[in-house]
């Protein structure tokens, strides 16, 4: 296997009653835990993939008038993308949804869009797509920069409802910075995905992206309370270097994470991902872009100055530990709580 | 109603509307012991955050605002930069309300 994970079976070997292909099972690392041999978690795995590929093709298929169109720009990001850039194969990565990226000033025009091709905006509740209110929708848009998901039924077995969520910045709700989406989406390129061309973004935006999406998935307190903190995370942080590293030249990279502000969560996936995963090629990245604001965030969890808090156990002990969140839950205070209960409210 | 909304359409009126908002969120939630703050004509330009006004109340004066003014801002202007004073709202309405009078005028 090219990926080496001494440091993560010693700590599993060392500390807990489970088995790496559990516990990568559990991290949604399936790839890994198919390569494994004699992993008696092979077959769920490759089931998951089996139904993820399923599910993919009719996802495309389905999204096709949408994602073909021309006149409003869009890009994919995560997902089946970033499966088939970072994995080398689209279905390696589970994936429920689309995710697409919009300029905020265009979401009126998307979502005409997405309607007019069956799509609604709501939640699903049973299997039923579930009207929601005005205020959890202008809750949602205000406060996560994603809008209210839209939903399609179909009579397809594999896939009886598609998911697209529409982002309208690579920031989340609690930053102030602000990139310009016309300019980020003016440099997308196309790729092919089950024969349909769709937009994606070039390699290095994509990379920026995808960690700051992964920093938030690592660091918000209301996504960690609900089991944010995967495996999985960093290992895409490793597939995409290791992968793409040719067409991502340091110095373009680093010139685009500070006109961004995105050098210290770029950093911080950098070097995490470094410490779990020791490879030269990640090295040569954490070190180029290695920065003060980084530094201070690497043991740090919060998405704002006001509720950034000191983790207590290093990072293995908070991926892996079956106690993490009665620990987190410890290092909380009532407005942390406060939020944590309105986002479950608001966005669920 | 559009056209006797239109006219009413002030930075004041709006103002009155958000304190109106923040009085019976105040009667609601009787277990505050903290007395209501309404805003003033001073504070038209200041960042809610310096307003001590939460999320839940921020979120029910747009959508009391969205009802009085019987209009749904479209999602491109739910935006914090482009809302987060009183002054912002009112320019936001406005916008809204001068295009949904310019696509009925030109549907008719």
């Amino acid at each position: 296997m090219d990926i080496n994970l001494d440091k993560i079976e010693k700590y599993i070997s060392n500390n807990l009653h489970s088995s790496i292909s559990e516990v990568l099972y559990q991290h949604k690392c399936y790839d890994l835990v198919i390569r494994l041999t004699n992993s008696s978690y092979y077959e769920k795995a490759y089931i998951r993939y089996l139904k993820n590929k399923s599910r993919v093709a009719c996802y495309f298929k389905e999204c096709q008038p949408i994602l073909s169109q021309n006149e409003i720009p869009y890009v994919i990001v995560k997902g089946t993308i970033l499966s088939q850039i970072a994995y080398t194969e689209p279905y390696i990565r589970n994936s429920n949804d689309i995710d697409i990226l919009v300029a905020p000033n265009n979401t009126t025009a998307f979502n005409r869009l997405l309607k007019d091709n069956g799509f609604v905006q709501g939640t699903i509740c049973n299997g039923e797509i579930t009207p929601v209110s005005r205020e959890k929708r202008v809750y949602q848009t205000f406060y996560s920069h994603q809008l209210l998901p839209f939903i399609k039924k179909t009579e397809i077995a594999s896939c009886p409802l598609i998911n697209i969520d529409v982002n309208t910045n690579i920031f989340w709700g609690e930053s102030t910075y602000k990139v310009n989406m016309e300019d980020l989406l003016s440099n997308r390129t196309n790729i092919s995905v089950e024969g349909i061309e769709v937009y994606k973004l070039d390699p290095i935006s994509e990379f920026v992206v995808l960690c700051l999406h992964h920093f938030k998935d690592m660091n918000s307190i209301y996504l960690l309370s609900q089991g944010s903190l995967k495996l999985r995370l960093f290992i895409d942080i490793y597939r995409y270097i290791q992968s793409q590293h040719t067409v991502l030249p340091i110095n373009e990279l680093l010139k685009k994470c500070e006109r961004w502000n995105a050098l210290p969560y770029v950093y911080y996936c950098l070097y995490q991902t470094t410490y779990l995963f020791p490879s030269r090629i990640l090295n040569r990245y954490s070190n180029a872009l290695k920065n003060s604001s980084g530094d201070y965030l690497l043991n740090k969890l919060g998405l704002a100055d006001n509720e950034r808090k000191e983790w207590q156990t290093p990072l293995e002990e908070r991926l892996f530990a079956s106690d993490f969140l009665p620990n987190f839950y410890k290092m909380l205070n009532d407005d942390d709580i406060k939020k944590i209960n309105l986002n479950i409210k608001m966005m669920q | 109603m559009k056209e006797y909304k239109m006219r009413k359409l002030d930075v004041y009126e709006v103002l009155d509307i958000i304190n109106s908002i923040l009085h019976s969120r105040a009667d609601e939630d009787k277990q505050k012991k903290e007395p209501i703050t309404l805003l003033t004509k001073e504070q038209i330009e200041t960042d809610f955050s310096e307003l001590n006004i939460d999320s839940i109340t921020f979120i029910s004066i747009v959508v009391s605002l969205e009802n009085e003014y019987e209009l749904e801002i479209p999602d491109e202007y739910l935006l914090m930069t482009e809302m987060n004073s009183i002054n912002k709202i009112h320019q936001v309405l406005k916008e809204v309300t001068e295009n949904i009078c310019t696509d009925e005028d030109a549907t008719t």
